[in-house]
């Protein structure tokens, strides 16, 4: 049982800030993920809450207990490194019962634990083997096992990257078996979780935090993340994204039916619905375009602000022919390029707008055999659903150019 | 089909030949395989007559002689055994001093690598120089001045004394060896163990301790090898008692060859001894790590205790090594030695000619070792000869692990009247000597280097149609220019310093560290105290030199 609070927490080496007033809080038994670019702050982050590092300002709280000034020691905590950072001299059961050891925690309770977890994992019958003679998955087994046996009243597990020197095969399975055990309910963890990969963090987390240059830019859960991005670096973090520049519409009334739901009546877009509003755009192209945004900041918008669109190249759909009239949010133009990209395929589509041509990418799965329709050079229609229109205030160029890094 | 592409390409390149500026169709046509294969045999063959071609003498020349060796050492007419006897104190003493130099070392070494490399404050990098500084000054003049403080307080020359002069001019080592496994070493496993609830010092003993254990296993017998074999401090230091390799010298003054030749054989013999032993010693073993003692080791590791242990490290450092290397320079006020150097017998000419000498030989010796260095670190590192390039690796380190006077002995033995007759003592056998005992201090760095530097960008030279030389000079040159000015500034520091296996070969000649050592045995003091400061000043610009390049290096 252990809840996280951190108070205006900042750090910096030198010049370096590597943390601007970091204020978040991780619930009790809740799986917490701190996503974000290499070198955004995330490790200096995970070690400001385990003690490794101390902050130069602000506050880190266990239980609304002030712990800024203990050693990592006197934190009892569970904390994963990358690449495990087993002793490379120390056998497999040295390993894990070195925090009985060095902490004096009572042998024989020591040897029962380490005797348990062993069993537990599956470890048994190699208990002299040295880290370099152990298998990936049965390093990963040992350092859990080893981190959960330094915990006592403080149920946090701290996890850096754990995967992040793996291949991608060994890495899926491993990453499966690491989350069975995190999230397991008898062991009852909090669990604070550092990677770079969206899809993992997706995958696992109650919560996301996503980190960029030392500043906390959103927190929520994975849905909120992912629908709502507060910004155009947490949107174009998460997957490949299309954005067009527009201009926010509040007088005029809708020339189309904008509540109307765009898909069959399912729950996804119900709830799309019941959390968000319509907002009409102006994209300088005749027509009306329509997104959603949420409830809370729907009324930051005004009539005229300058505005961002953006929608994920697999939100876009695709029709060959001129469709205009048929589908609302659409824009017409020509496959330029079209690749196979394992998963999905890729169409590159050169569309018209406010004068002057656009690029905008569409992915289709690779299972869904409607691709051997769209050839290059094929004119198409291209459109998406108003729900998963994703809409913020316009942040300038010189930002949009170094975050979609055109320059 | 083919053949008519295999022309076409043939033809192009015959075209870009008569393009071709002057220097590069010299790159193009030294660059055919005959020539590379020419270098590197007379490379390999410069290696075997000046380092391997000795050792391998000493040996055979003791075993050729065995009569001769047992009449004069172990049945002497008059004096029966006695040499032997002698021969046999002298190793007991010299490993003596080795010893409990070395653990004394290990002791301050430990807390001072630590401070230097996991703590940051100011004035670091002057504490750094400092510690590196006994390692560049040549150990006679550093001799001298350990002499003079330590004099201060009563203690005359003898065991005590040389034992405190060889904790100061080996404590370099052993520090530099740590302070590189500690700063190549992630701090990731020390960061694992304190989330586990381990106190500093219980993280450093089962920690950072067993990483660290080549570089200190390396250190310690370089430290020790170098103890064993020093001759220019010692003589200043030792009084009456008698070293190994200042029993060398003697026996080479007195002309008894057959007594100096066993001694130097043995004292070769140990020291390739030592030097396998690294290799072999830092596989095994391990330091206990499995023992706790959790409470005990958190009461050390205190803050205030530790506070404590690090103030007194530093008052150590201060008392025993950095006052008294450079205590000698304070001494300069106190004497006169304007009237020591301009007095009847001309001192200050000789200090001149002297210094000349040691400037010239240390130049010549930068200049042969470049030439043959770089060919050699190029062999080390990029041909494929397997068990041939092993060999090559480890006899590269026995010229620094053997004491000089021995290998100055070995090659008077080879080279000298007694065996080619190609070189009389003189100038030009100390320009040998100086030679092979700094050949690895040149190629060490450029392997270094080399193996560090980025093979893609040669390789990619190369696919863009640079012939092999034109790659050398216009790529690989540039890369590795740290490495060879570092060689170059160690193998002058080095030769700057050497007096053990000058004495040995010198004839006539004097060179600066052998100056001083005359000087000083002749009560010269205030011109002597004039000496060393010079040439601690030199030494002293040199260090600094060498640390500008490795920093620019390490951008």
């Amino acid at each position: 049982m252990v809840k996280i609070d951190l108070k205006n927490v900042s750090k910096s080496y030198g010049k370096f800030i590597a943390l601007k007033n970091i204020s978040l809080q991780v619930k009790d038994k809740e799986y917490f993920i701190i996503l974000g670019p290499t070198g955004g702050g995330k490790t200096t982050l995970l070690k400001i809450i385990s003690g490794l590092v101390k902050p130069d300002d602000g506050e880190v709280l266990f239980d609304d207990i002030d712990v800024t000034r203990m050693t990592p020691g006197e934190r009892n905590i569970g904390f994963m490194f990358e690449n495990y950072a087993l002793f490379p001299h120390m056998n497999l059961v040295d390993n894990i019962s070195y925090s009985g050891r060095v902490n004096a925690r009572n042998p024989e309770m020591t040897k029962k634990l380490v005797e348990q977890v062993l069993m537990m994992t599956l470890l048994t019958g190699r208990n002299e083997a040295l880290p370099e003679e152990l298998s990936g998955g049965m390093k990963q087994r040992v350092a859990l096992c080893r981190s959960l046996l330094n915990l006592e009243q403080t149920k946090l597990l701290i996890l850096d990257e754990p995967l992040k020197a793996l291949d991608a095969g060994l890495r899926m399975n491993l990453r499966r078996e690491l989350l069975l055990m995190a999230k397991s309910k008898q062991l009852e963890l909090t669990v604070v979780h550092v990677t770079n990969e969206e899809e993992e963090a997706m995958m696992v987390a109650d919560r996301i935090a996503v980190i960029n240059q030392g500043e906390l830019v959103q927190v929520g859960t994975p849905h909120d993340i992912y629908y709502y991005p507060k910004d155009l670096f947490v949107a174009n973090f998460m997957s490949e994204i299309n954005y067009f520049d527009g201009i926010c519409i509040r007088e005029e009334s809708p020339k189309w039916d904008i509540y109307k739901m765009s898909g069959q009546k399912d729950n996804f877009y119900t709830q799309i619905h019941e959390e968000s509003s319509p907002i009409l755009i102006d994209l300088n192209t005749g027509d009306q375009f329509a997104a959603y945004i949420k409830n809370d900041v729907s009324n930051e918008y005004n009539h005229g602000d300058k505005i961002l669109l953006v929608v994920r190249a697999n939100h876009m759909k695709i029709r060959l022919g001129n469709r205009l009239n048929q589908k609302k949010n659409s824009f017409f133009g020509k496959i330029i390029r079209r690749k196979f990209m394992g998963v999905f395929y890729r169409f590159e589509v050169l569309i018209g707008i406010n004068n002057q041509e656009k690029t905008v990418v569409v992915t289709i799965p690779a299972t869904s055999e409607v691709h051997n329709k769209f050839k290059e050079n094929l004119e198409v229609t291209i459109y998406f659903p108003k729900e998963l229109g994703i809409v913020f205030k316009h942040p300038g160029n010189k930002v949009v150019n170094e975050v979609i890094k055109l320059e | 089909m083919l053949k008519e592409n295999t022309f076409k390409i043939g033809k192009t390149t015959r075209q870009v030949e008569a393009n071709l500026s002057l220097s590069l169709k010299i790159d193009r046509f030294f660059s055919k395989p005959v020539y590379r294969k020419g270098l590197d045999t007379i490379t390999i063959i410069f290696f075997i007559l000046v380092v391997v071609g000795p050792i391998i003498n000493i040996f055979s020349t003791i075993f050729l002689n065995l009569p001769s060796i047992y009449s004069d050492v172990f049945a002497d007419d008059l004096i029966g055994n006695l040499k032997w006897i002698n021969i046999l104190n002298s190793l007991g003493i010299s490993f003596s001093v080795a010893t409990i130099a070395v653990i004394a070392d290990i002791f301050l070494a430990f807390p001072t690598s630590i401070i230097l490399t996991r703590y940051n404050f100011r004035g670091k990098k002057i504490l750094d120089a400092l510690v590196d500084l006994p390692m560049a000054v040549p150990t006679s003049a550093l001799g001298f001045s350990i002499l003079l403080f330590w004099g201060i307080f009563g203690i005359n020359p003898g065991i005590p004394l040389i034992i405190l002069g060889h904790i100061v001019f080996t404590f370099p080592y052993i520090v530099r060896n740590m302070k590189i496994v500690l700063e190549k070493s992630d701090t990731l496993y020390e960061d694992a163990a304190r989330t586990l609830g381990a106190s500093g010092i219980t993280v450093f003993r089962t920690i950072t301790l067993p990483m660290m254990k080549e570089g200190l296993i390396a250190g310690a017998i370089l430290a020790f090898t170098r103890s064993l074999g020093e001759t220019g401090a010692t003589l200043i230091l030792s009084g009456l008692v008698e070293t190994a390799p200042i029993l060398i010298v003697g026996f080479r003054r007195q002309l008894e060859l057959p007594a100096a030749s066993l001694l130097a054989g043995i004292l070769i013999a140990i020291s390739i001894a030592l030097l396998f032993s690294i290799k072999f010693f830092t596989r095994r073993g391990n330091f206990p790590v499995k023992r706790v003692l959790p409470n005990l080791e958190r009461f050390l590791s205190h803050r205030y205790l530790r506070h404590f242990r690090d103030g007194i490290t530093l008052i150590f450092l201060v008392i025993i090594i950095l006052i008294p290397s450079l205590f000698i320079i304070w001494q300069l006020t106190e004497g006169n030695f304007i009237e020591g150097l301009f007095s009847q017998d001309y001192k200050w000419a000789y200090l001149y000619v002297s210094f000349m000498a040691s400037i010239q030989i240390g130049a010549l010796a930068v200049v042969i070792n470049l030439i043959f260095g770089i060919p050699f670190a190029f062999i080390i590192t990029k041909r494929k000869w397997g068990k041939i390039i092993t060999f090559l690796d480890t006899m590269l380190d026995v010229p620094i692990a053997i004491p000089s006077a021995a290998l100055g002995f070995a090659i008077f033995l080879f080279w000298g009247p007694a065996g080619l007759g190609l070189f009389q003592p003189g100038f030009f056998m100390i320009l040998f000597v100086h030679v092979t005992f700094s050949f690895p201090y040149m190629v060490r760095p450029i392997i270094g280097v080399l193996e560090s530097s980025n093979v893609g960008v040669e390789e990619a030279a190369r696919t863009l149609g640079a012939s092999n030389l034109t790659v050398f000079r216009k790529i690989t040159l540039p890369s590795i220019k740290q490495g060879i000015i570092a060689g170059c500034i160690m193998v002058f520091t080095r030769s700057l310093g050497e007096t053990g296996a000058t004495i040995v070969v010198m004839g006539s000649i004097r060179t600066i560290p052998v100056l001083i050592v005359d000087w000083v045995e002749a009560n010269a003091y205030s011109s002597a105290i004039f000496a060393s400061t010079v040439v601690i000043i030199f030494s002293a610009f040199l260090i600094f030199a060498l640390r500008a390049v490795r920093r620019r290096g390490g951008k």
